[in-house]
């Protein structure tokens, strides 16, 4: 009897030892996890025999997600999907994973998806917003459009949040001593042709009364203060986390000019991330 | 061991003299074994009790392999059977483990044919033992790093081993 085969790292050409007859495979499959299962049904294709067996994968199914085995006969069999996709039919038949392992499959895939949302559709690039500053009889305050990919600067810890900020200093506007009334607008512009006519989303139609802004005036020193508001956000759908649309004015001297409107979305009280901003957008704007 | 080869020996409690068969390898080899041990394997159990002289042809079994696979018997019945809660009966269960572990440090080709015979004499324990060694030394490597150790083509054309790679893509990582 040989006994070369104890060989484990010679480099050049070993003798390796001869592949475990196909017989024995079987036996030693139902002693593997579903990852090592899988990674050995694509060594070769008798591997594939033995490793993809579908008894193999229910009786892993029956172990981590026994509810699931119910609705196997609800689910499509994909065999045929595949195929029609252009692939050689042949080719798909010997590979093509069994019922009880696309069960097992979807089921594993579940548990991460929880974890992960997923990215969102709306990208930042094609997102603008309007802004209009009133004053309660009607008259325009301030107006301005801008990129929110543009808008990104001049706001401390904004990385990676849903707020921005545009620098008005230029525009010599001020808010005066009265009420006044906001409305920033989320415009889905399709620059970027992915198809679909514009779309666009009111977020907050809001009045600020006098006293706040005044009151947050004296609350800094120096004349400068913010005033600001903040309004619920419609919900995208049934339930879910209330998100709120914020506005905040960063004002200077006794005229109250408006230096730079920032603008956010928060979920009790902390600015939510850009992709968390998107997806709730994108509820209204795709 | 015992050593008259009879099959009128008389099985004695307390080391006296034990009943032995004879197993025939497929290379006509002779083994001379007990007959509780030997009757570890369910397969040498039926053929003793349906009789028959001359030793036990096991056709499918080399000398090699059967010898290892008697030495696991032999270990195997020889302990008592376990009396709960005593330190003998513990230590006895940790020697067998160590036994068993000693016994599975052989090369790939020789594991194999030891899951052929143990599967083919069902000898429960040793299958058991076998198999789970080579899973072990499948578990938590990929296709290329089985492949290597086993030597094994890859005989997937790329369309196959593309839609294996789409199937596994994000799951079985």
């Amino acid at each position: 009897m040989r006994s070369e085969g104890e060989a484990t790292a010679m480099p050049a050409r070993r003798a390796s030892p001869p592949p475990p007859p196909w017989e024995a495979l079987p036996l030693v499959a139902p002693f593997l996890d579903a990852a090592s299962l899988a990674a050995a049904s694509c060594v070769s294709t008798s591997w594939h025999a033995a490793f993809a067996a579908d008894y193999l994968w229910a009786r892993l199914c029956a172990q981590h997600y026994p509810s699931a085995l119910g609705l196997l006969r609800h689910l499509p069999d994909t065999t045929d999907d595949s195929a029609s996709s252009g692939r050689c039919r042949c080719s798909s038949t010997t590979t093509s994973s069994s019922p009880h392992r696309r069960l097992f499959a979807l089921f594993r895939s579940a548990s991460t998806r929880s974890r992960v949302l997923p990215a969102p559709r709306l990208a930042l690039a094609d997102v603008a917003f309007a802004v209009d500053i009133l004053t309660a009889g009607g008259e325009t305050i301030l107006s301005f459009a801008v990129a929110a990919a543009e808008a990104g600067g001049g706001v401390k810890n904004a990385a990676g949040l849903f707020l921005f900020g545009v620098d008005v200093g230029g525009r010599s506007a001020a808010i005066g001593p009265g009420e006044w009334r906001v409305r920033w607008t989320a415009v889905r512009t399709g620059t970027r042709g992915d198809g679909g006519a514009p779309a666009a989303v009111l977020m907050m139609d809001a009045k600020v009364p006098a006293a706040r802004a005044a009151g947050a005036i004296v609350g800094f020193g120096g004349g400068r203060g913010e005033a600001g508001v903040a309004a619920g956000l419609p919900a995208p759908g049934c339930g879910g986390a209330r998100l709120e649309a914020e506005v905040v004015l960063e004002l200077a001297g006794e005229e109250k000019m408006i230096e730079k409107v920032r603008l956010g979305v928060m979920c009790e009280c902390r600015y939510v991330s850009a992709d968390e901003g998107l997806r709730y957008l994108q509820h209204f704007l795709l | 061991m015992a050593a008259a080869d009879s099959c009128d020996g008389i099985s004695t409690s307390g080391g006296g003299w034990e009943k032995t068969v004879t197993l025939v390898s497929s290379d006509d080899a002779r083994f001379e074994v007990r007959e509780a041990a030997a009757s570890l394997s369910q397969t040498v159990r039926r053929m003793i009790r349906a009789g028959g002289d001359g030793g036990i042809p096991l056709p499918k079994v080399d000398a090699r392999t059967l010898s290892t696979v008697l030495e696991y018997c032999n270990k195997h019945a020889a302990v008592p059977a376990p009396a709960p809660e005593s330190s003998s009966a513990e230590a006895a269960a940790v020697d067998l483990e160590w036994f068993d572990k000693e016994l599975m440090h052989v090369d790939l080709a020789t594991l194999c044919s030891l899951i052929r015979a143990a599967d083919y004499l069902e000898v429960a324990g040793l299958l058991d033992l076998t198999c789970k060694t080579v899973a072990d030394m499948i578990k938590s490597k990929t296709a290329e790093e089985i492949r290597q150790m086993f030597g094994i083509q890859n005989d997937f054309t790329p369309e196959e081993e593309e839609q294996l790679s789409r199937e596994n893509a994000g799951v079985f990582e």
